[in-house]
């Protein structure tokens, strides 16, 4: 479903990503944890183009991407419908309803009919839990609510690919578990989910795999039960020694 | 503000208001001041141009014209030194009476309204009506002319005349209404003939009837409070007529003829219609102009928001080239005055391509507050968070998909404040319109003000219909605003 080969990107002298390569395979869910500003976001955020790289390449759902493409290069609206992503800030449209929300991508990107679009939207919005909600504003909601609207905006695309950057980061304690639950929903369902997260019973519970990420390399690569209980690296035992605690 | 600075401010505008008071006062003995500052001071304006007054082209502090001259003269015989206070034309009368200078000395004719507010000095010049048309034209007179668009200049005799008659009275503040009888935007152009003689018969395609429509004189206005220094002055001059000085100066700037020696017959002039009160006939008037106002407000306006979008999303989202070339739109369109975009338009642009004046005014105030509307929308979009762009393209949506349905409908909730107030500033500064001869509220307001002899009861008038213009508007705004903004509250302080 994703292969990644050699992805390298660097800021000026700064290099963010070094020499990346991975493979997912379809219905995995690839939780990635590592210290901050280790490259994790970045890494999540080429694999849809938001940012653009400087050597290497992707293959993603079918797509090819290579550095340096045009923001209108024709590849990018076709690949961003097959690879869905959800925000830490939720980023939903403010002047929206949820269902508006829903609905747009679908009836504007898509040319689906409006009622059709509507019936599916509420039908998502059942599946977040949040049927009664589809009059909402934005504000009118909490930010765990908020969330899973956004999640099944994204999921109304119909993606093959959810990408998750930091999905529950801003949100309070209880509120994570509504929509970590949702995500956890989806996995089981058979997703491909790549989830950027500091959640480690998530990543433990709920991935198929776990990448550790650090200084823009995947310092390890396995199993949950392998990687989160028994670390090689070092980054990798100090990290989740620190998370623990 | 410090407080040192505070008290200065104070001092000065206590001065200001002492000086104030002290012309006032002034009033009653202009003479023995005259006498006493060994100075005359005469008010005129020198956009009236040659041969009246105009500025030395070769000495830019120098003033030249046959009322130089004459000004000087007679102050010589007064035995005092003249000076010239500037005022606008239109408001000589007013500035006289609030103590700006001593005398008018600007063209200023004999008419039976002027007799009752002013005392007149005796003539010391005859002028005629000249009716310029274009050549080929076989109009002579102003019943050849009914319906047709004839301009002049706003509280003269002419502009009297016109107004008596069945043409269509175009109202101009400077002598560009030549031009625009030569470009054909006019019928014809009633001015005194030492106006028509320079700027208009000499012009290609301008035929002057040599039969003057009326004659005239010009005399000195002085305050109705002012007897002794009527004397003065219509001795003086009576005596510059008796030695022949009068004729020596007229002669320099050859203005002396025929009409000089001839009996001046008696200037019939319609009883204005509306001389005394405001009554309804004023308010009909006040209210055609004030629908001229909104008319070219709102068609200005609804040129201004696509086109200020346009560029604003130019300058924001636009290739290199689209953004400079907005860029440089807004500098030159906000950069100058938009008085002065109006004259190139409307005058400038003429020979090329003449617009109605409405299509003028229009595109002059819609592409200028474009300019404007631009960057209220540019900030608009600046402020919103780039998560929304990037969470519209994540899900698929196109440049301009993501404009139309995500940034450009928040955008206009943060536009919309500024917006009103560009709407309401607009509305004022409609009133610029009046350059391009263009009746609006404000330019009904001096016409009114001249009729009625006086600037407070049409100045209430037209400040009334503006509110009542903008109040509406702002009313409308507000309602929207708190519909479009339900998660915008601000938090209490």
């Amino acid at each position: 479903m994703i292969s990644v080969q050699q992805l390298c990107k660097q800021h000026g002298d700064r290099k963010i990503l070094v020499d990346v390569s991975a493979e997912v395979r379809r219905g995995e869910t690839i939780a990635i944890v590592g210290p901050s500003g280790g490259g994790k976001s970045t890494l999540l955020r080429c694999l849809n183009y938001l940012e653009s790289f400087d050597a290497g390449k992707i293959a993603i759902a079918g797509f090819e991407l290579v550095p340096r493409m045009r923001s209108n290069h024709p590849t990018l609206r076709p690949l961003r419908q097959k690879v869905g992503m959800v925000f830490q800030q939720f980023n939903l449209f403010p002047h929206l309803t949820a269902l508006d929300n829903i609905t747009l991508a679908p009836t504007v990107v898509r040319d689906r009919p409006a009622a059709e679009a509507a019936d599916k939207a509420r039908a998502l919005l059942a599946k977040v839990g949040l049927a009664d909600r589809a009059g909402a504003f934005p504000h009118e909601l909490s930010g765990g609510q908020q969330q899973r609207v956004a999640i099944a905006r994204a999921l109304a695309q119909e993606p093959e690919v959810m990408l998750f950057d930091e999905p529950t980061s801003a949100l309070d304690p209880e509120m994570r578990d509504d929509v970590l639950g949702v995500m956890k929903d989806l996995a089981g369902g058979g997703m491909t989910m790549l989830v950027v997260t500091h959640e480690m019973h998530f990543a433990h519970d709920v991935a198929t795999r776990v990448w550790v990420i650090d200084r823009g390399t995947i310092v390890e690569d396995g199993e949950p039960d392998q990687v989160v209980d028994h670390p090689t690296s070092a980054v990798a035992r100090e990290f989740f020694a620190r998370v623990r605690r | 503000m410090t407080s040192s600075r505070g008290r200065r401010l104070g001092v000065a505008i206590a001065a200001m208001l002492a000086v104030g008071a002290c012309a006032k006062d002034e009033h009653g003995g202009t003479w023995e001041q005259v006498q006493a500052r060994g100075e005359l001071t005469w008010g005129s304006d020198i956009e009236g141009g040659a041969p009246y007054i105009f500025g030395d082209p070769d000495d830019a502090d120098r003033e030249l014209g046959f009322e130089v001259d004459l000004a000087e003269a007679l102050a010589k015989r007064l035995g005092v030194e003249a000076r010239r206070v500037q005022s606008g034309w239109s408001n000589l009368v007013p500035s006289l009476e609030r103590g700006d200078f001593d005398i008018i000395l600007n063209g200023l004719e004999d008419t039976p309204i002027r007799r009752e507010r002013l005392r007149l000095s005796r003539p010391y010049y005859v002028y005629g009506e000249t009716l310029s048309v274009r050549e080929g034209s076989q109009a002579r007179t102003l019943e050849d002319l009914a319906g047709q668009q004839v301009g002049t200049l706003n509280q003269t005799v002419a502009y009297d005349l016109l107004r008596a008659s069945d043409v269509e009275l175009k109202i101009y503040e400077s002598n560009e209404m030549y031009a625009e009888l030569a470009n054909g935007r006019l019928a014809a152009v009633l001015l005194d003939h030492p106006i028509a003689d320079r700027y208009g018969c000499t012009m290609a395609g301008i035929y002057c009837v040599p039969e003057d429509l009326a004659r005239g004189t010009y005399v000195v206005g002085i305050r109705r409070e002012d007897p002794e220094l009527q004397v003065a002055v219509d001795d003086a001059l009576a005596a510059m007529s008796a030695d022949g000085e009068l004729e020596r100066i007229l002669t320099r700037w050859k203005l002396w003829d025929h009409r000089q020696t001839e009996p001046v017959p008696a200037l019939e002039l319609p009883a204005p219609s509306s001389a005394h009160g405001f009554g309804g006939a004023q308010l009909e008037l006040f209210a055609r102009a004030a629908l001229v106002t909104i008319q070219v407000s709102v068609l200005s306006y609804l040129l201004a928001v696509p086109l200020g979008l346009l560029l604003a999303v130019g300058r924001v989202y636009g290739g290199s080239v689209a953004s400079a070339a907005a860029r440089v739109y807004i500098e030159v369109f906000r950069g100058t005055p938009v008085l002065l975009q109006l004259y190139v338009l409307y005058y400038g642009l003429a020979p090329y391509y003449a617009f109605s004046p409405m299509t003028a005014a229009v595109l002059g105030l819609g592409l200028n507050y474009a300019a404007y509307e631009a960057e209220v929308y540019r900030g608009a979009l600046l402020a919103l968070p780039r998560g929304q762009t990037e969470a519209a393209k994540a899900l698929g949506l196109g440049p301009w998909q993501t404009l139309r349905h995500v940034l450009l409908p928040q955008a206009f909730r943060l536009a919309l404040p500024p917006m009103t107030n560009d709407f309401v500033s607009l509305l004022k500064d409609s009133s610029l319109i009046s350059v391009i001869a263009v009746i609006e509220l404000t330019k009904q307001m001096t016409i009114s003000s001249s009729d009625l002899q006086g600037y407070l009861i049409p100045g209430l008038a037209c400040a009334a219909f503006y509110l009542a213009l903008s109040l509406p508007l702002s009313e409308l705004a507000r309602r929207l605003e708190r519909r479009l903004t339900r998660d915008q509250r601000p938090a209490a302080l």
